[in-house]
C-alpha cells in the first residue's frame, strides 16, 4: 500500500503502472512530476486516514464521486498549505543542511539525492554524514548536530514522547522504506531450517524497540520458541552483524540490507527468511528532523522534501537502476560492493545455499516502489536482463579489485622463488653484517655496542619474516569451490574472482596501503577522506583535549603540591575520578555537551588529565628543600620561585605525566571515534570493520602503532630535552 | 668590646615535637663583623638547625637573633648560604646559578652587568671556562665551588656555611680551604661555618664554638684560635700551640661533650689549658 498510489482511484485494479492514466498507453505520454506527486500523496495520506480499509473507501468515492470526495477533503485539511510548502519555492532559509544516515538501503533515496544533485538542485547544500549507531543518531539530532536524519520508523515517535531521552518534537517527513530487512543464518545452520529446532541460539537486532525485534519475536514465537527464555536477543549495530556472525558471537539476526546480502557474499551466512514473507509491507525506517527545525526553516524542510520527491521520481526510470547502486555504493555511502547492493534493490539474489532466488519487492523504498509502477512490466524490470546488464555493463566501482592476484598455479611458484630471493638476500646481508663486524673489531676490539644493535636489528628483522612468512602461508587462496556450482550464482557470490575468505594477502595488505598512501588527503565526500584527513581530525581532537588538560592539570598540580590543604582536600575526588574509564563519561558528555566533536574532546581531556594532575603535584610537593632554601634566602618572590625554580625542578616528572597522558590519550580516541566520530582514525577502523575490508583495519592498526609510537618519540625527546642529573 | 657585637644571639632554644626535650636550649653567642667562627659538635646536637635560625630559613622556639642591629626574622639576601649539598640547580649552568643568585641581588641589572659581577666570581673561584657546565658535568669540589661562588656573589654581610665541605674528599677538601682562607682574607667575609673537622676549624676559624651533645645541646666553650692568621695547611701543624689546642677540642668531643651533656663534668672544671685563651659561656 502505498502513498504513490492514487487512492481516490475507484477501481480495485489500476489502468496503468502509476495508476494515473485510464491506460498504459495514456501513461506512457507523461510520467508525473515531484510537485505533482506530492501533492497526491498529501492527500492520498488524508483519505487513508479516513478510511483505513480500502474497500471503504472505494465504495465511499462510488458514492460521491471523486471531485466531491477532493472538496470535501480539502474542507477538513489545510491542503493548500502543506501543497504550498512541498511546491513553494520560497527563500531559503539555510543552505548547509546536515543529514545522518546510518549506511543501510533502507537510506536509499536519501543518499542518492546527493551523489545524484537532487540536494543541489533544490539549492541545498547537503552534508551526509554517516553514523555509528542509533542511540547516537537520536543524540545528534537531539543535540541539533544534525539538521534532519534517517531514523527507525518508530524514533520520532519515541523521541517526541520522550521514551529514553528527554522529549523533543519530532516531524516525520517521509517513510523511507518498507520491506528491506531478513532473517540470516550462520552457515553452520543450514541444514536447522526449522525454528523448533533453535532453541539456545543467539540473536542480534538493530535495536531494541524497532520492527526487527518486534518481526523477530513474532517468528520465533509463532513456532513455539519463547523469545525471552529459549533465545538471546542482543542488540547489534548493523554494520557490525556480519562481523559478529562470522566471530560465531551469533548465530543469526534479523536485521537490514544490504547486511544480508553482504553476509551471502562473504560466505558466513544464508538468507532464511525475507521479513516481506512475515509482514509484507512493514514499515522499517524514516526521514524526519525537530519540529522546530521545520519551524524556523519551512523553505529549507521544503526544499529538503522536494529533493527527496524528485529523486523518487528520477528513480521511476529502470534504466537508472545501475546508477542507483552505483550512486550509493562508494566509501562516502553505503560503501559496498555493487554487486551486493544490486543484488537487494533488484530482488534477484544468491541466498547463499547454492540458489538464485527472484523477489522483485525484496525491499520497497518510495524510489523503487515507483520504479515498478511506471514500468509496464514490473517483474521483468526487476528481472534478471536489469541485473545482468548492470553488472555486465559496468565495472563494477566498490569491487575489491586486486591487481596483483595472479592465477593460482603460477602464484606458488612465485611466491617460492621469492622466498629463496629473499633468503639469499637475508644470507647476503647476515654475511656482509659478519664481514663488516670482524673489520670493525679488528679496528675496535672495545667496539661492542655497534655489534650488539647490530644483532637486535637482525633479529628483529628475522622475527618479521617469520611472522610475515606465516601470514603469507596463512592467507594463501584455497582451491575454489565446487564446478558444478551454477554460474550466475558464482557471479553473485563475486566467486567469478579469486577471493579470500579471512585475513588478506600480504599483497593485498600492500595493495591497500599503497592506495591509501598514494593519496593521504584525498576528500571524496564527508564520509569518504583519506588517511591524512582522519589522522588529522584525530590528532586535532587529541591535541585540543590534551591542550586543555595541561592548561588543568599543571596549574591545579601546583596548587596541590604546594598546598598540603589541597592535597588532603582534594585527593579524595582524584582517587574517585582517576579510575574511571574515561569512555564512561561518553555517554554524559553527550547528553550535556550536546556535540559529539566537543565530547570526544571531553573524554581525551578526562583521561589525559589525571596522570598530568597526580604527576605535577608529586613533581611540585617533593622539589627538593634545598633548592626552595636557597631561593628563599635570595629572597626569591612566589612568582620567580614558581617559574624559575619549581616548574624546571618538577619538570621532568610532568613531562613524565604528559607522556603517559598523551599514550592514554591515542589509547582513547581511537575508541571513542569508533562511539562518535564521523571522522578520524578510530571511526576509519570501525568503518572499514563494519565493510569487511580487513586490508584497511590492518592498515590503520599499523597507522595508529605508529603514529602512537611518534607521539612517545615526542615526548621522549622533550622529557630528554628537560631532564637533568642531580 | 665598646660596641654591640654584629651579630648576637640570646637565648635560643628550639623543641620539634611538644613536650620532648630541646634539642638545644639556652645557645647564646657573639659574631665580630669580619670574623670567621666554627661550630663544632656532635650530630644531633642542632647545629644546622642553629645555622638555619640565623638563615632565617628556621624558626627558634624561644631566644632572638639580632644582626647589624635588626632582628633576624626571615630570610634575607643580607646572610649568604652555602649548603651542605652544594644545592646547585641542576638545570642551571654554572653562570646560570650564580646569575640567579646576582639577580636576586640587584633586580635592576643588565644582563652585561649581571654577566661581568658573574665572571668575577666564577674566576674568584676559579673556575674560569666552566661556565657554561652544567652541575652534573662538575666534580664534587667543582660544585661546591660553585655554591661558594654563589653565596660570595650577592655580598652578603654574613656567610653561613653548613659543613660545606664534608662531601669532598681530602685533597679537594684542602684546596678548597686554601682558596676559601685566601677569599675571606681578601673579602674580611664575617663567616659562621659549621664543621666536623678539627683541623678545618683550627685552620679556618678565628674563634671556635664547642658544643655538648643533644638534647639539650648548649655551647659550651668558646674557643679563641690563638694560632696566628695566614696559615697555610702544610705549615700549620708545625706551630707549637697547634697540637694543644687541637687535643684540648678532640678531649672535648671525645670526652667532654657527652659528660657536660649529662651534668657530670663541671664546666668550669677545665684542664690545665693556659695556652688557649678561654671564654666560659655564660
Amino acid at each position: 500500500m502505498s502513498l504513490f498510489r492514487n487512492p481516490f482511484d475507484s477501481r480495485p485494479g489500476w489502468g496503468c503502472a502509476c495508476g494515473r492514466h485510464a491506460s498504459t498507453a495514456e501513461h506512457e505520454a507523461g510520467s508525473p512530476g515531484a510537485e505533482e506527486l506530492s501533492a497526491r500523496a498529501l492527500r492520498a495520506a488524508a483519505l487513508r486516514a479516513l478510511f483505513p480499509k480500502d474497500a471503504e473507501r472505494r465504495r465511499f468515492l462510488r458514492a460521491v464521486g471523486r471531485p466531491t470526495a477532493m472538496a470535501a477533503l480539502a474542507s477538513l485539511f489545510p491542503f493548500g498549505a502543506l501543497e504550498a510548502m512541498a511546491q513553494d519555492k520560497g527563500k531559503i532559509e539555510r543552505k548547509d543542511v546536515k543529514i545522518g544516515f546510518i549506511p543501510i538501503t533502507c537510506a536509499t533515496p536519501l543518499i542518492m539525492s546527493s551523489p545524484l544533485g537532487f540536494y543541489e538542485k533544490q539549492g541545498l547544500n547537503v552534508t551526509l554524514v554517516k553514523t555509528a549507531g542509533w542511540a547516537l543518531i537520536r543524540d545528534k539530532v537531539m543535540n541539533k548536530e544534525y539538521d534532519a536524519s534517517h531514523l527507525l520508523a518508530p524514533m520520532p515517535l519515541a523521541i517526541s514522547l520522550g521514551v529514553g531521552s528527554g522529549a523533543l518534537p519530532m516531524n516525520v517527513a517521509t517513510i523511507q522504506n518498507s520491506n528491506g530487512q531478513a532473517i540470516t543464518l550462520a552457515l553452520k545452520h543450514k541444514d536447522n531450517r526449522d525454528p523448533k529446532n533453535w532453541k539456545g541460539f543467539k540473536f542480534a537486532v538493530p535495536f531494541e524497540f524497532s520492527m526487527h525485534n518486534f518481526l523477530l519475536r513474532y517468528y520465533l514465537a509463532e513456532h513455539g520458541l519463547d523469545p525471552d527464555r529459549d533465545v538471546q536477543i542482543r542488540v547489534v549495530p548493523p554494520p557490525e552483524m556480519v562481523a559478529n556472525l562470522r566471530a560465531g558471537n551469533i548465530d543469526g539476526y534479523l536485521g537490514p540490507d544490504p547486511f544480508n546480502q553482504r553476509a551471502v557474499y562473504d560466505q558466513v551466512g544464508f538468507i532464511h527468511l525475507l521479513t516481506r514473507d512475515l509482514w509484507d509491507g512493514h514499515p522499517c525506517c524514516s526521514f524526519g528532523t525537530r519540529s522546530d527545525w521545520v519551524k524556523e526553516n519551512p523553505n529549507t524542510f521544503a526544499a529538503l522534501y522536494r529533493a527527496v520527491l524528485n529523486a523518487a521520481a528520477m528513480a521511476a526510470g529502470p534504466e537508472n537502476r545501475t546508477t542507483i547502486a552505483e550512486a550509493i555504493a562508494p566509501a562516502n555511502y553505503l560503501n559496498q560492493p555493487v554487486p551486493v547492493l544490486e543484488q537487494v534493490l533488484t530482488g534477484r539474489y544468491a541466498d547463499g545455499l547454492g540458489n538464485v532466488k527472484n523477489v522483485p519487492n525484496r525491499i520497497r523504498s518510495r524510489a523503487l516502489e515507483l520504479a515498478r509502477r511506471v514500468d509496464p512490466h514490473p517483474d521483468e524490470a526487476l528481472g534478471v536482463s536489469q541485473g545482468r546488464r548492470a553488472l555486465q555493463g559496468n565495472r563494477p566501482a566498490g569491487l575489491p579489485h586486486d591487481r596483483s592476484q595472479a592465477p593460482h598455479e603460477g602464484r606458488g611458484h612465485h611466491g617460492a622463488r621469492r622466498d629463496a630471493e629473499e633468503d639469499r638476500r637475508h644470507g647476503q646481508a647476515l654475511r656482509r653484517r659478519q664481514a663488516r663486524g670482524l673489520r670493525r673489531k679488528l679496528r675496535d676490539p672495545e667496539e661492542r655496542v655497534m655489534s650488539l644493535a647490530g644483532k637486535a636489528a637482525l633479529v628483529s628483522a628475522l622475527l618479521l619474516a617469520i611472522c610475515l612468512g606465516a601470514w603469507h602461508v596463512a592467507t594463501l587462496p584455497k582451491a575454489s569451490a565446487d564446478a558444478a556450482m551454477d554460474p550466475e550464482y558464482a557471479r553473485l557470490m563475486g566467486l567469478d574472482k579469486p577471493k579470500t575468505d579471512g585475513l588478506p594477502t600480504l599483497a593485498q595488505l600492500g595493495a591497500a596501503s599503497w592506495k591509501q598512501l598514494a593519496h593521504p588527503f584525498h576528500d571524496s565526500g564527508s564520509n569518504d577522506k583519506g588517511i591524512g584527513i582522519q589522522l588529522a581530525y584525530s590528532l586535532g581532537r587529541v591535541t585540543l583535549g590534551f591542550a586543555l588538560a595541561a592548561l588543568v592539570a599543571v596549574p591545579l598540580g601546583f596548587v596541590i603540591g604546594l598546598s598540603p590543604l589541597a592535597h588532603r582536600a582534594l585527593n579524595p575526588f582524584i582517587q574517585v575520578l582517576k579510575p574511571i574509564s574515561p569512555l564512561a563519561w561518553m555517554p554524559l558528555a553527550l547528553y550535556t555537551i550536546k556535540d559529539s566533536a566537543a565530547s570526544s574532546i571531553f573524554v581525551i581531556f578526562i583521561c589525559s588529565v589525571w596522570p598530568m594532575l597526580i604527576n605535577t603535584s608529586h613533581g611540585v610537593a617533593s622539589v627538593r628543600r634545598d633548592w626552595l632554601n636557597v631561593a628563599k634566602t635570595l629572597e626569591a618572590g612566589t612568582v620567580r620561585t614558581c617559574l624559575q625554580v619549581i616548574l624546571p625542578a618538577a619538570t621532568p616528572v610532568i613531562l613524565t605525566g604528559m607522556r603517559i597522558s598523551m599514550g592514554i590519550a591515542w589509547l582513547v580516541i581511537v575508541a571513542a571515534e569508533m562511539l562518535v566520530g564521523n571522522l578520524g582514525i578510530g571511526y576509519f577502523v570501525w568503518n572499514e570493520w563494519n565493510n569487511l575490508s580487513l586490508s584497511n583495519v590492518i592498515f590503520a592498526i599499523l597507522v595508529i602503532g605508529v603514529v602512537g609510537m611518534l607521539l612517545d618519540l615526542l615526548f621522549g625527546a622533550l622529557q630528554r630535552a628537560f631532564a637533568y642529573v642531580e | 668590646m665598646s660596641m654591640a657585637p654584629f651579630l648576637q644571639v640570646r637565648g635560643l632554644s628550639k623543641t620539634f615535637t611538644r613536650g620532648a626535650p630541646p634539642v638545644f636550649c639556652e645557645v647564646a653567642f657573639t659574631l665580630d663583623r669580619g670574623e670567621f667562627v666554627c661550630i663544632i659538635g656532635h650530630s644531633g646536637c642542632g647545629k644546622t638547625t642553629i645555622l638555619n635560625i640565623l638563615a632565617g630559613l628556621d624558626a627558634a622556639t624561644s631566644g632572638e637573633v639580632v644582626m647589624d642591629g635588626r632582628e633576624v626574622a626571615g630570610p634575607s639576601l643580607d646572610r649568604g648560604v652555602v649548603f651542605q649539598g652544594h644545592a646547585l640547580m641542576p638545570w642551571l649552568t654554572v653562570r646560570g646559578n650564580i646569575a640567579f643568585a646576582v639577580r636576586s641581588r640587584w633586580p635592576d641589572w643588565t644582563r652585561d652587568e649581571v654577566r661581568a659581577h658573574v665572571q668575577k666570581y666564577v674566576d674568584l673561584v676559579r673556575l674560569t671556562g666552566n661556565e657554561d657546565k652544567r652541575p652534573a658535568a662538575l666534580s664534587g669540589g667543582m660544585k661546591q665551588r660553585v655554591g661558594i661562588a654563589r653565596a660570595f656573589a650577592i655580598q652578603p654581610k654574613m656567610l653561613l656555611l653548613d659543613e660545606p665541605f664534608g662531601a669532598l674528599d681530602a685533597l679537594t677538601r684542602g684546596a678548597i680551604q686554601d682558596e676559601l682562607v685566601a677569599i675571606c682574607a681578601e673579602t674580611r667575609q664575617t663567616v659562621f661555618m659549621i664543621t666536623h673537622d678539627v683541623d678545618e676549624a683550627l685552620l679556618l676559624a678565628d674563634r671556635i664554638l664547642l658544643m655538648t651533645n643533644g638534647p639539650g645541646a648548649r655551647i659550651a666553650e668558646s674557643l679563641v684560635n690563638t694560632l696566628p692568621r695566614a696559615r697555610t695547611r702544610h705549615d700549620i701543624h708545625h706551630h707549637p700551640r697547634y697540637y694543644q689546642i687541637r687535643n684540648h677540642v678532640l678531649d672535648f668531643l671525645v670526652h667532654r661533650s657527652k659528660l657536660l651533656q649529662q651534668g657530670i663534668a663541671d664546666v668550669a672544671a677545665n684542664d690545665s689549658f693556659a695556652a688557649a685563651t678561654q671564654e666560659e659561656t655564660p
